[in-house]
């Protein structure tokens, strides 16, 4: 079987399909780039949300505040029961004076807010916990609870579950939506390739009345099919690298302590898959186009 | 060759094209297939290149029945029977050369194996020196000469021609039932339906006469008679 010179036949005849209903073409190579632009902007947000939770979680974990009239005693035994404490890796004792000078630092230049607070000092002292396991967080805290000196146990956790539950929706929402764009991308592929079926059906009745097979007849289209496909995820890939590299400038310089995730090697796999499914949408709708074309 | 056992064929919308058909077609044979329009010729001979699958009944070509052929066997069955049609079907953007070696190319033949066949039917079909003429260069009857070179050029076991003079002059027709004659002479089984009147009574063949989807007449040498019309 000259094999190879039929994929050869197949490229030739893919091209000339693409080139010949140009139109078509170029709505087909946007609307898989759209879809896939769609799918990777989620794909980045959740992925950088949930690194942000990842980084928040590794943080301070857990803060015990403790009452203002707290005995130095009750605050001596605290911190032993906290050094005890099965999966504490670290603590620290953060006096009145310390959050104080904190809260000034978070505060820059509006300073005037703490005017005549400052004498007062009305933050509490506490001890900053670092807890092993983010899952340990939430024992360790129930065991502090109400001991002796301690007004209020306050943990990261929440703020974290619900980073966590923006990730999931955007994760749903981006996939819900992708999903309904790749409907309407195949539904674009097969009819662009389904002009080129009927531009040939007469060469096509020709070939199946002298025995060709049907893979020898489906291949050109299945490989249009696919050239449309990686040509619109060639597109997605270098405008979400674009974006992608000009957004994380934007962030540093206003936001300089958002962990975010650096391009290498998140927008290689990104690529990747973005080339593969491009793929997988070309060889769905060409072989939807085809395969009605085939019975008989 | 061919075998059909009480074959018969009811398309979708009711029309019964053949009822009960019973019929052997033996290797090297020349046969004749006459009859009114709508007799049935053109679905009988559908039929045995697997283009429809009868609705009863069964075929067997070359001892293997043709309608449990699995789909993937069809293009198989397809390079065995060579077929020619009224209309010629050849692609207008192709040679005549370019027409005939398409049908080696879909079959995987190598460039060496075309170089060689395909000026050596087109020199049996006489057209050797008009093998760069596109169809629309060519007559009525030298467009036919290529479909009948591109239905040989597989080398099939028999070849079957749907009125394959319906669109040409008495003379020109004639030039191609001789073609179909020397394919035969050959060692192909031939299949031909037709209306030339003139024709099948001069080749003194086999002519099998069908009238509403039956067998009307098979005479191992007849004449095109008009009566059961």
């Amino acid at each position: 079987m000259a094999t190879f010179r039929s994929l050869w036949r197949g490229f030739g005849e893919a091209l000339s399909g693409v080139v010949s209903n140009s139109v078509m073409s170029v709505a087909s190579i946007s609307t898989v780039a759209l879809t896939l632009l769609v799918l990777a902007g989620f794909l980045l947000a959740a992925v950088n949300l949930s690194h942000v939770a990842g980084v928040i979680e590794s943080q301070i974990q857990l803060r015990v505040y403790l009452d203002a009239n707290a005995a130095e005693e009750d605050v001596r035994q605290l911190e032993a029961q906290i050094a005890g404490q099965p999966g504490v890796v670290g603590y620290r004792y953060v006096s009145k004076e310390e959050a104080l000078e904190r809260l000034r630092g978070y505060l820059g230049e509006d300073q005037d807010l703490l005017e005549g607070v400052e004498e007062l000092n009305p933050l509490p002292a506490s001890f900053e916990i670092s807890v092993l396991r983010p899952d340990l967080v939430e024992r360790v805290a129930y065991e502090l609870q109400g001991r002796p000196g301690v007004d209020k146990v306050s943990y990261s956790a929440e703020v974290v579950r619900r980073l966590l539950e923006v990730t999931n929706v955007l994760r749903l929402g981006g996939m819900t939506l992708a999903l309904l764009l790749t409907g309407v991308t195949v539904f674009l592929i097969a009819n662009t390739i389904r002009i080129t079926v009927f531009a040939r059906r007469e060469e096509i009745a020709i070939m199946k009345l002298v025995g060709a097979t049907d893979w020898y007849i489906r291949w050109p289209f299945l490989l249009e099919g696919v050239l449309l496909g990686l040509a619109g995820a060639a597109v997605a890939a270098l405008a979400i690298a674009f974006t992608y590299r000009w957004l994380l400038d934007m962030f540093y310089d206003r936001l300089p302590f958002l962990p975010l995730v650096t391009p290498q090697p998140l927008l290689q796999k990104l690529s990747l898959v973005l080339l593969g499914l491009g793929a997988l949408v070309g060889v769905v709708g060409s072989q939807i186009s085809v395969r009605r074309l085939l019975q008989v | 060759m061919f075998q059909l056992d009480s074959v018969t064929k009811v398309y979708p919308n009711k029309v019964v094209a053949l009822s009960g058909v019973s019929l052997t077609i033996r290797r090297g044979e020349f046969v004749f297939l006459v009859g009114p329009s709508g007799a049935g010729k053109s679905t009988l001979v559908k039929l045995l290149y697997r283009e429809e699958l009868p609705t009863r009944g069964n075929i067997l070509f070359e001892g293997r029945s043709i309608t449990r052929l699995r789909r993937s066997q069809v293009p198989y069955l397809r390079r065995r029977v060579g077929v020619v049609f009224q209309d010629c079907k050849l692609l207008p953007h192709k040679t005549a050369e370019a027409n005939v070696a398409f049908a080696l190319e879909v079959t995987g033949a190598g460039a060496r194996e075309i170089r060689r066949r395909v000026p050596a039917v087109l020199e049996l079909v006489g057209l050797a020196d008009k093998a760069r003429a596109y169809p629309h260069e060519l007559s009525g009857g030298e467009q036919q000469r290529v479909a009948l070179a591109r239905a040989i050029v597989n080398n099939p076991a028999v070849v079957i021609a749907d009125e394959p003079t319906g669109n040409l002059d008495p003379q020109t027709a004639w030039e191609i039932v001789g073609l179909l004659e020397e394919i035969n002479r050959r060692g192909r089984t031939v299949i031909m339906a037709t209306h030339a009147k003139a024709i099948v009574n001069a080749m003194n063949r086999r002519v099998v006469a069908l009238s509403r989807g039956r067998i009307y007449r098979d005479d191992a040498s007849g004449v095109y008679d008009d009566g059961y019309l």
